[in-house]
């Protein structure tokens, strides 16, 4: 393999790119140590014991190519599609949920869309401001989540955002087990993703967060493989991340998907 | 009246609330000390059922959520008080649970009917996983029917292994040919540290849970197919996808 193929009419993002335009909405200065774990005890620091070689990162995404086990294929076979923030400074929610909507298919459960709206809203009490990726986790590990099915999918803050019906179906969705990347730590995203799991990052640079889908190999070396919440974006919302561009300085991963609370 | 209300919340018959009007004539008398109990963590239920309605407050506000629910009542899942993982019946007309939303101090003002008030000093541990009710199942649970998959694995397996649990075409072929229950896809993907919390296997279906207390013990170590087809149980482990996909097919065809 020399390269990854890539989608028609996805975005590439590399050093010389501009910041793509759009609502962002990443706020980290609330975050703590901000070059190290931030996320305190609501997601587990990543295990070093399962980072992969940098010599293997080519022929395992070759690997995950020929096996179709990327977020990517996973979207393919389920009919996923990328979520849309809209005018909502809620990039923060909006990648982790969609990270955590494919962890709950991978793990048997039918695809069910979530509405990172409720929770944004919730957490800012109806305000359209900025957070970060610890905001919601916590909130998400604690109350759930509700379906679009029962708030709707338009992105919007609705009133009636915590009312107890709302409270009350999203009970029956939480994830609560979490694991944190060290920030600028290209060695744990990519571990991850090789491992099958889709993250969110926060990107400094973009004051944005996306999900993290999968590495690519791209003349001779990773590039990382984004699903952005903006709609009509990139390909199906797939673009590509490289060079400094890729770094993340946030960055979290849903794990267990038996853990993704699901009443009977 | 307040004499009648009976508060008996744990495993062994020790009220979490004592109140200091409480009697019980019809009752033996207990046969050891009861204990008041005064925490609560975060993945646990605090009880209170009463043979008449009560109001039950918690100051300050935001550290515990309190539900209502009416009796009888079966509930699995862990209690102030208990013991791990247990089913309870909670025989009375109302129940009052009781859970962690953060870690703090906070007082309980239980109000009866007759305004007699019982106040109870809460230590509550940090957020965490919360089981929801679950029911006890009251029939029996019935074995699966046709083919049923758990893919068993660990964040740390090999990567080939991890590769073929997550590919397209795996996911595609036990979607197509295992079993429904429960109205859900006769598969699961399981992670092996999530299972020795007991709150991954509450929320599951019965039969599921049932599979699993049948089985779990007896599967080896390292990412495995176990593959369930009526009472035949094999496991193999997974390698990489050609394997697990020939795996599959010959589990489908009783050949495994």
């Amino acid at each position: 393999m020399s390269s990854s193929e890539l989608y028609k009419g996805e975005v590439i993002l590399d050093d010389s790119s501009d910041i793509p335009e759009g609502v962002s909405g990443l706020d980290l200065s609330q975050r703590p140590n901000i070059d190290d774990y931030g996320y305190g005890g609501t997601a587990a620091k990543f295990d070093d014991s399962l980072v992969i070689p940098r010599s293997e990162w080519q022929a395992r995404i070759q690997e995950q190519e020929e096996t179709e086990s990327r977020t990517s294929d996973i979207c393919r076979l389920y009919s996923i599609p990328p979520k849309n923030q809209g005018r909502l400074n809620y990039c923060w929610i909006y990648a982790p949920v969609h990270a955590m909507e494919i962890m709950r298919v991978r793990a048997g459960y039918p695809y069910k869309p979530l509405a990172a709206a409720q929770v944004g809203a919730s957490i800012k009490q109806g305000r359209n401001v900025g957070g970060w990726g610890m905001e919601g986790v916590r909130w998400i590990g604690e109350n759930g989540i509700v379906p679009e099915s029962v708030y709707g999918s338009s992105p919007e803050i609705k009133a009636g955002y915590q009312s107890p019906a709302m409270q009350a179906a999203a009970r029956q969705h939480k994830c609560t087990e979490w694991v944190e990347c060290r920030p600028k730590s290209l060695d744990q995203l990519v571990s991850m993703l090789l491992r099958g799991y889709a993250g969110a990052i926060g990107l400094d640079w973009w004051h944005h967060e996306v999900m993290a889908a999968e590495p690519v190999w791209l003349d001779g070396e990773v590039a990382i493989r984004i699903r952005n919440q903006w709609e009509g974006w990139g390909a199906n919302g797939f673009g590509i991340l490289r060079g400094s561009k890729m770094i993340p300085n946030d960055c979290v991963f849903p794990v267990a998907m038996s853990a993704i609370k699901e009443a009977r | 009246m307040y004499s009648r209300l009976i508060l008996t919340l744990c495993l062994l018959v020790v009220p979490d609330v004592m109140l200091p009007h409480h009697s019980s004539p019809t009752e033996p008398a207990p046969t050891q000390t009861p204990t008041v109990v005064d925490t609560l963590a975060a993945d646990e239920w605090y009880l209170i059922p009463s043979p008449e309605p009560l109001k039950v407050l918690a100051s300050p506000d935001g550290i515990v959520e309190i539900e209502e629910d009416s009796g009888p009542v079966k509930l699995r899942g862990k209690f102030a008080g208990g013991s791990g993982i247990e089913a309870r019946t909670i025989d009375a007309p109302h129940v009052y649970l009781i859970t962690a939303k953060t870690a703090g101090q906070v007082e309980l003002l239980i109000l009866e009917a007759n305004g007699h008030l019982t106040r109870q000093r809460l230590t509550v541990g940090g957020a965490g996983p919360r089981p929801p009710p679950v029911p006890v199942p009251v029939d029996p649970v019935q074995p699966p029917s046709g083919l049923q998959v758990i893919l068993l694995i660990e964040q740390g397996d090999p990567v080939s292994s991890l590769a073929a649990v997550n590919s397209a075409p795996v996911l595609q072929w036990l979607g197509a040919n295992t079993t429904q229950v429960d109205g859900r896809p006769g598969w699961r993907r399981w992670d092996r540290s999530s299972l020795s919390d007991p709150d991954t296997l509450a929320t599951e279906s019965a039969v599921w849970a049932k599979l699993w207390q049948d089985i779990g013990g007896g599967i080896p170590a390292g990412p495995q197919l176990v593959a369930v087809n009526g009472s035949k149980v094999t496991t193999r482990p997974i390698t990489d996808q050609a394997q697990l996909m020939k795996d599959l097919a010959a589990a489908k065809e009783g050949r495994l």
